[in-house]
């Protein structure tokens, strides 16, 4: 089971401070939602909890592992992150994406062998998404990028973490129904999934946990059987 | 097209390059000869010296070309990405055209020596730009890189109007890009920096696709965006301001066979990238081929440089409109 | 730490490469150069075949450049321009001796010709004493010294000629301030150091662009109108005379209101530094003579 601790975290934009001395403890098998206002600064902790942004030390532990003393290789390796938005890349195929998420185990030049294709088509399948592999991203619709994306965070098998912005924007209801599940699925393999949402039917019906980012010092817990009270 | 097809296709391409390869040894300006020039000539060796030499640095200024316009068009998620952005070939050429304006008395510094100092001048400028740039300011030192080729521009405009006319001959032609003679000691300095930074290319090809994505999208998977950022630049400059050095500007080259291979075989810059090196070395070889063929005819060879801009930009609108499907 | 010693590995592999690339693949023949009789000529500018036709030898000069158009060597092949000559061209005509101006473009040319053990004589001709050199220097090498001491004799005796029929015309006059526009757009002259300049002073004129420093100055054309000189010599001939009075209109220069002559030869002259120049000089002193 992977534990995440955070202890004190505070984060500030710019002048403004988002969140104050948030201390909690994320476990694995558990799929967590975050909630908030736009600009409450979901986003901005997500991006900490990975590493892009700047962490003092002991503020974030992997397993007991201090993040801050992680190079970005290793966090690559175990933490998959899904931007909010994925600049405009003119060239690249659904298939060369996914094969992103298996680099940082793989190495950067590798090349997909029999083995990894397999675990490609296997994704794909999952998403529904395997008629698409051999397209151009840019022939894609919105909802059929953004899986492909997915595709590429869900991919590494063994990634400890999973952090996703805004996971189900441009998915359909079967298509969001789909993840939401590979999603579950995943936590019951020891991961910890967290995602930031506005989308209230997705928190609803996937995420054990909810955590409300406002204003500061007001965020709270709840823990939440199969219905979630959004509050 | 699978990458097993793609793998298969760059062979087949290489075998190509080889091909043309010979074909250009057996092309004299008098026609198709042996590779050691017509049947009675005393300097069999001399000439064929000189057209291996010619077509090794034909290969090594059309890939270098080519590679460096794909790796840049990857960067900076722009089909309009050429080569000749960053200012490298505008201050080599400034370099040359003030070598060959004022410096040329002497005798002693060559064109070349003056791209190779005003090459590396203008990647400096770029370099130390972006090291105090606050973020990642990649649009920024596009910004240096673009007002480096203005005043280059610039003032070699301003060397066209004020030397004489014999000298203004040699800054035209020197600057239309041709690859005739080179002193062989260069060979030792030409070649090695064509392979280091084809190589630097070839190794963080994967790197570079994934930093097409951005900067955040590059750290997340592992990888030192900056310091990414920075190698590529300077795989780009070698490989440039070399090419400058020893052949003027070739332009056309890097912007368009990218997209030659992109709107016919692949997307993924692990596979575009070298196959776009062995396409533009195949092409500026088989360019060689006519400039020098046209001597037969004109008693005057048209230079590479010329030939390249000609055929490829009709090629190009060719391809576009053509819209090769996929599968 | 893998890749960098790859990259050490390539670079070590094409420094061998290059090197043993030299040593294999260099012209070893040294046949060449043993018979000094010079039967195969090749001229990379104009001003050396002139040269080479006015000493009598144009039978030895197998190629020239396409800007060669003299009669008397429409027998030899072309090796491309004064600006590009075609090295393999040159080579493939078997040559034991090259004639150049040294150019910044030709030099690489030049030197893999010697490294293939072929001379070359290459000198900058620039003033009279270059281009009386060049002629001294090749009709020694091939064996006519005779001819050549003549043709300089020749050179010396037209502009001698020339200033003759000026002085006897000129009445002990002041001389008169001369430029010799050689393009009018921009508007170059041909400097003191020039042989153009040469030869006017020779004549007896005193050149305006006597700046040292450069052989073919871009005269400013303020000066022109502040400080014009008596005599305009148009190097290109009749038929650039349009584009110049365009220039002098424009300038608001009239002529014949400053009382300056304007030389207007019916062909052109000065245009090669080479033996070329006796013709273009008592062409010269005739116009001279014309309205003094």
């Amino acid at each position: 089971m992977t534990r995440l601790d955070v202890l004190n975290l505070s984060l500030i934009r710019g002048q403004k401070m988002l969140v104050k001395d948030f201390s909690y403890c994320f476990t694995g098998g558990l799929v967590y939602a975050l909630l908030g206002n736009n600009g409450a600064g979901k986003t901005t902790l997500l991006k900490t909890l990975a590493g892009l942004l700047t962490l003092e030390f002991n503020q974030v532990l992997i397993d007991g592992q201090d993040l801050r003393s992680m190079h970005e290789g290793e966090r690559a390796r175990i933490i998959s992150f899904l931007l909010q938005h994925s600049p405009e890349q003119p060239y690249c195929t659904a298939i060369s994406r996914i094969t992103h998420g298996l680099m940082p185990i793989l190495g950067f030049n590798f090349s997909p062998d029999q083995k990894s294709m397999a675990l490609i088509e296997q994704v794909a399948q999952r998403l529904n998404i395997q008629h698409l592999l051999r397209r151009r991203l840019r022939d894609l619709s919105g909802g059929e990028q953004r899986l492909v994306h997915l595709a590429k965070c869900l991919i590494n098998p063994n990634v400890r973490i999973l952090l996703l912005d805004e996971p189900s924007v441009f998915l359909d209801f079967s298509q969001a129904h789909r993840l939401g599940h590979y999603l579950r699925e995943m936590a019951h393999f020891g991961k910890i999934i967290i995602f930031a949402s506005h989308d209230a039917a997705f928190i609803e019906n996937y995420s054990d946990r909810a955590i409300k980012i406002g204003p500061a010092s007001k965020h709270f817990v709840m823990a939440s059987p199969e219905g979630v009270a959004i509050q | 097209m699978t990458e097993k097809q793609a793998h298969v296709v760059l062979f087949a391409l290489i075998f190509f390059l080889i091909l043309s390869a010979a074909i250009s040894l057996m092309i004299g300006p008098f026609g198709w000869t042996s590779p050691f020039g017509s049947m009675d000539s005393a300097h069999g060796r001399g000439i064929f010296q000189y057209r291996l030499c010619r077509v090794i640095l034909t290969i090594a200024a059309g890939s270098s070309l080519a590679a460096s316009g794909a790796s840049l068009q990857a960067l900076f998620r722009n089909p309009l990405a050429d080569p000749h952005l960053f200012g490298i070939s505008g201050g080599a050429a400034l370099g040359a055209a003030l070598v060959i304006g004022f410096l040329s008395e002497q005798g002693v510094i060559m064109p070349s020596a003056g791209a190779m100092v005003g090459g590396l001048i203008a990647f400096l400028l770029v370099f130390f730009y972006m090291q105090t740039a606050k973020g990642e300011g990649l649009g920024h030192c596009l910004l240096v890189g673009v007002l480096i080729n203005s005043i280059a521009a610039a003032l070699i405009t301003l060397f066209k109007t004020i030397l004489p006319a014999h000298k203004t001959q040699s800054l035209l032609f020197w600057l239309v890009g041709n690859i005739s003679v080179v002193p062989l000691h260069s060979l030792m300095l030409i070649i090695p920096l064509w392979l280091m930074g084809m190589t630097i290319l070839w190794l963080i090809k994967g790197e570079l696709e994934i930093l097409s994505f951005g900067v955040e999208e590059s750290r997340l998977l592992g990888i030192n965006a900056s310091r990414m950022i920075k190698i590529v630049i300077f795989a780009n400059c070698i490989l440039i301001g070399n090419v400058v050095a020893f052949a003027g500007m070739i332009g056309f080259l890097g912007l368009v066979v990218p997209h030659l291979v992109r709107l016919t075989v692949n997307h993924n810059l692990r596979i575009v990238l070298p196959m776009a090196a062995v396409s533009g070395a195949i092409l500026l070889v088989l360019f060689d081929c006519v400039g020098r063929l046209s001597f037969f005819f004109l008693k005057s060879e048209i230079p590479t440089g010329a030939l390249s801009a000609l055929f490829l930009s009709p090629l190009l609108f060719f391809l576009l409109i053509e819209r090769v499907p996929h599968d | 730490m893998r890749k960098l010693w790859g990259v050490i590995v390539i670079l070590g592999l094409a420094l061998i490469g290059a090197v043993s690339f030299d040593l294999l693949v260099s012209p070893r023949d040294f046949s060449a150069g043993a018979s000094k009789g010079y039967a195969r000529v090749v001229t990379l500018a104009p001003s050396m075949s002139e040269t080479m036709v006015a000493l009598g030898e144009d039978l030895r000069v197998v190629g020239v450049t396409i800007h060669c158009t003299m009669e008397a060597l429409r027998h030899a092949q072309k090796i491309g321009s004064f600006a590009e000559p075609n090295f393999e061209a040159i080579l493939a005509l078997n040559p034991d001796l090259v004639l150049a101006v040294p150019h910044v473009m030709a030099k690489n040319t030049l030197d893999r010709l010697r490294a293939n053990n072929i001379e070359v004589f290459a000198h900058q001709p620039d003033t009279l004493k270059d281009i009386k050199y060049i002629i001294e220097m090749l009709a020694k090498k091939l064996g006519i010294e005779v001819k050549g001491a003549a043709l300089c004799h020749a050179i010396d005796q037209a502009i001698k000629e020339a200033r003759q029929g000026i002085k006897s015309r000129s009445h002990g006059d002041a001389p008169q301030t001369t430029l010799i526009a050689v393009s009018p757009e921009p508007f170059v002259v041909a400097g003191s150091t020039s042989f153009p300049s040469q030869v006017v002073e020779a004549l007896g004129l005193i050149n305006l662009a006597d700046d040292r420093k450069t052989a073919w100055p871009v005269w400013p054309l303020e000066s022109l109108l502040a400080r014009p000189p008596m005599i305009i010599i148009l190097a290109d001939g009749r038929e650039s005379l349009a584009r110049y009075q365009k220039i002098f209109r424009a300038l608001g220069l009239d002529l014949a209101q400053r009382k300056i002559r304007l030389i207007l030869p019916d062909r052109p002259i000065f245009q090669s530094p080479s033996p070329a120049l006796i013709h273009d000089a008592s062409y010269l002193s005739q116009l001279l003579q014309k309205e003094s």
